[in-house]
């Protein structure tokens, strides 16, 4: 590879690849150490439950079992878990123990822990295990939970309301609802999902009790945060404690929260001072990992004829689940302040109440927050599009917040800080010639065709700044990176960020960083990641922040590490005051380029004594940098997010008999700022429109009255396969973002933010001359179906999708 | 190695006829772009076939 080739804009192939493509990666699953013992959890199959009596002995009997491990045991070792806390008195958290004592509150929630020599014996041990439960009544609708009369899904909280949070303006959202020529009111579900990375959940743990150190390697997205809370969990020292994330199949969000059954592995090996290993299986995972969405809203949009938009009114319920995730709380709040979109709304409120429920625990899922808030908004713009009976992109341009409007104080006390909205709708509209579409829809539409055309023209945020006044318009999380940047006495360069690659290609665009910066090549630049013991400093990979924010960092130290390099050649060159450049990993004197000497030199003369320091000046190159956004969310000195936006357009034919959808074109543009790597870009925007789309065809965890997840597997829970995907035309635009030193805007979570609204506004569309206005995802053919009939008002027959059975 | 199994046969296949062969294939983090893009360069196209991959 040429030394050009490795620079921030080019489409290089992904350094991580050739060893994962070949089946030579390192996961989890593969760490195998010499007398590694396994664990494997006994899970509730109740949703609510007295726990009587645990009987381990049947199971403790069987060779190869070493030890079983129940509630009751660890209680007094073991305080609760690890959870989301804020500052201040806005939610109620509840309490959940490691394993469960006397009490079961959702179906997966562990009761016991078996070790064991070989995995098959582990499963053999556990189902010997006899639990004497007294089931009691579950509740997993959350309207349901807001009851006087619901079962409690934490007595110690005397209700189901997790919080309640008012943002916005409620008189003057009323207000402006009277004064609208027209109010449309739409309840819209955004369905519990399953994030179902390829790789699922799991730990390795060892421990030497020579030294006290414990070792993990767990699949997770944020290995420092982990190593605090196993440390604080376990109550270990932390400098003993060491935390490696190894290659990672996808986290989606879910594997940024530590988990009972983490904590355990680790406990246990440190326990029995054996190597553990535990491995989630698939149907355990759709029941024991987060959760995502899970959320409904009834929306009140007051418009004036001509388009402006006047005013809106949200009431929101949001599922938590049975307990918290690390951001399980957070999701109806950034919902919440995303929600008026690119739009200028001047009059809103949303009140969001949070409920728990008999169910996992509902955490990040990607998009979060602000997936819903694009749903909401980009659906209730096409339906009022509809409503007037004008087109959804003109309505759209008649409301976007202006670029000279920056930076803009929405109605819910968030102020974004840069935007150009029409630069990408203008170049989807110009892929998809959208004119032209709209005149073949009419002259099908004729032929008795049902085609319909959906737009999203969505915005949101990534790459956080750390809260200052955590609370309900800010989310409490770290939002600095750190980045070190140095050169050995042989002439490596080595990278350490806090950001983790889970197979979205970050470790190659942090190089690509170095590389530009220093004129480099990377085959001799390491990345270093993901290990607590050499990068233990940063918040990972989550929120769409690892170039945003980690990128950024790599950038100022590799800026650092180039000044002292060529402070240092200068002494070598003995060039005085002369210009001088890195040139193809040389540093040449401008004015005479002849007189040049190459990093790898620099580097070794230093560090061997041989140039006469500048005075100050010490022989080793390596330089930090941690970057952080300068504002916060409502104050205008500066942004505390990083904005992004995009237009996805799409068109789809749908067979009013069958409720199929084709989808015929499918077009995504989004602004990512400076591009840093054009080919790892379009893989985000695939994966993150195949997730969205996902759940608009086809995505649904449901559980029945019981609190049983009836979609515990690849046969009841679909996601898209191959021939579900449409091939996606891609293009970005590219404003640069002036908040951030590299230019650039988050890019992994835009795919979701417009797949899912802009798939039901195509087919809404579709459908528009029978009377739909509105369909709940999943589209499945049904349902789809279904309202085709209910608009026509036609009697059909009872659907299972209006029983009491599938409920949110 | 659905992949390979298909490059031997060495049968020209319509973008759709791919897709369908990859059915028993469950991707989630790509959307399957680049896996049909990789496909296409070792499955020949039907003579006169526009595909995908020209829009």
């Amino acid at each position: 590879m040429s030394a050009s080739s490795a620079r921030i804009g080019q489409p290089m192939n992904r350094l991580e690849d050739p060893k994962l493509v070949t089946g030579n990666g390192c996961f989890v699953d593969d760490i195998k150490l010499e007398g590694m013992l396994h664990l494997d959890f006994l899970r509730s199959p109740y949703a609510h439950a007295d726990i009587l009596s645990i009987d381990v002995s049947a199971a403790l009997a069987l060779p190869g079992v070493v030890a079983v491990y129940t509630g009751t045991d660890l209680v007094d070792k073991l305080g609760p878990m690890p959870s989301f806390h804020a500052p201040g008195n806005y939610f109620n958290t509840p309490d959940m123990h490691l394993i469960a004592v006397a009490k079961v509150r959702f179906v997966g929630e562990i009761v016991a822990a078996v070790v064991a020599s070989d995995r098959y014996i582990a499963r053999d041990a556990r189902e010997l295990i006899q639990v004497n439960y007294k089931p009691l009544p579950a509740v997993t609708d959350i309207e349901e939970a807001m009851q006087d009369d619901a079962p409690l899904v934490h007595e110690s909280i005397g209700s189901n309301i997790a919080f309640a949070i008012e943002l916005g303006d409620a008189e003057g959202a009323a207000k402006a609802l009277t004064r609208a020529d027209v109010v449309v009111k739409e309840r819209l579900i955004n369905q519990r999902v399953i994030a179902n990375p390829m790789e699922t959940r799991g730990v390795v743990a060892q421990y030497s009790p020579w030294d006290n150190e414990l070792t993990a390697w767990i699949s997770t997205q944020a290995p420092v945060n982990v190593r605090r809370d196993f440390a604080r969990f376990l109550s270990h020292p932390d400098a003993k404690l060491r935390v490696i994330a190894p290659d990672i199949g996808g986290g989606f969000g879910p594997k940024g929260s530590v988990y009972a059954d983490e904590l355990m592995t680790v406990y246990v090996a440190r326990d029995l001072a054996r190597p553990v290993k535990w491995i989630e299986e698939r149907q355990e995972s759709m029941m024991a990992t987060s959760h995502g969405r899970g959320q409904v809203y009834d929306v009140e949009m007051g418009v004036n004829r001509d388009g402006t938009i006047q005013g809106m009114r949200i009431h929101m319920l949001a599922h938590m689940g049975a307990h918290y995730g690390a951001s399980t709380p957070v999701t109806a709040m950034v919902c919440s302040a995303c929600i008026t979109g690119s739009y200028k709304i001047p009059h809103a409120v949303v009140n969001a109440e949070s409920v728990f429920t008999h169910t996992t625990a509902v955490d990040a899922y990607r998009g979060f927050g602000r997936s819903e808030s694009s749903y909401v908004i980009e659906r209730m713009i096409n339906r009022l599009a509809q409503e007037i009976d004008m087109d959804p992109v003109r309505l759209r341009r008649k409301n976007f917040i202006q670029p000279d409007e920056f930076p803009y104080a929405t109605p819910m006390n968030n102020t974004y800080d840069n935007g150009n909205y029409e630069v990408s709708l203008a170049r989807a509209l110009e892929m998809a010639d959208y004119n032209a579409l709209r005149e073949q829809q009419k002259a099908l539409r004729a032929q008795g065709r049902y085609v319909g055309i959906g737009v999203s023209s969505h915005v949101w945020r990534g790459g956080y700044r750390t809260a200052k006044n955590p609370g309900v318009d800010n989310w409490p999380m770290v939002g600095w990176e750190k980045s070190t940047v140095s050169v050995s006495y042989g002439g490596g360069v080595n990278v350490t960020v806090g950001t983790c690659s889970i197979g979205q290609g970050v470790l190659t665009a942090t190089a690509q960083i170095v590389a530009d910066t220093l004129t480099i090549d990377v085959s001799n630049i390491k990345v270093i990641e993901k290990d607590s013991l050499a990068a233990a400093h940063g918040a990972g990979s989550m929120g769409s922040r690892s170039m945003a924010i980690g990128g950024s960092a790599t950038l100022l130290a590799a800026q650092k590490a180039r000044a002292k390099i060529l402070r240092l050649a200068a002494a070598i060159l003995d060039s005085g005051d002369e210009e001088l450049e890195l040139r193809d990993g040389h540093v040449v004197v401008v004015s005479q380029p002849e007189k040049s000497v190459p990093l790898h030199e620099v580097a070794h003369l230093s560090q061997r004594g041989h140039v006469d320091q500048p005075v100050g000046e010490q022989p080793v190159i390596e330089e930090t940098a941690v970057y952080e956004l300068p504002g916060n969310a409502s104050d205008p000195d500066g942004p505390a997010f990083t904005a992004a936006w995009g237009t996805h357009i799409c068109l789809v034919e749908v067979n009013p008999n069958t409720g199929e959808i084709d989808i015929q074109r499918y077009i995504a543009v989004d602004d990512v700022g400076r591009a840093v790597n054009p080919k790892i870009i379009a893989g985000q925007i695939h994966g993150g429109v195949a997730q969205g789309l996902g759940q608009a065809l086809m995505e649904e965890a449901i559980y029945d009255d019981d609190g049983q997840l009836l979609t515990s597997s690849f046969l009841d829970y679909g996601t898209p396969r191959a021939t579900d995907m449409p091939w996606m035309e891609v293009d970005f635009t590219e404003t640069l973002n002036p908040s951030n030193p590299l230019g650039v805007r988050p890019v992994g979570e835009a795919g979701v933010c417009g797949a899912s609204p802009v798939l039901v506004n195509a087919v809404v569309d579709a459908l528009s001359p029978l009377g739909v206005t509105h369909i709940d995802m999943p589209l499945k053919p049904e349902k789809v179906w279904q309202a085709t009939q209910r608009a026509q008002g036609k009697q059909q027959a009872p659907s299972h999708y209006e029983s009491e059975e599938f409920t949110c | 190695m659905t992949i390979t199994e298909l490059e031997h046969r060495g049968e020209p296949m319509t973008d759709e006829q791919i897709r369908e062969a990859l059915e028993g294939n469950r991707c989630r983090c790509t959307g399957y772009q680049n896996i049909v893009k990789a496909a296409r360069h070792v499955i020949p196209e039907p003579v006169g076939y526009i595909g995908e991959a020209s829009l």
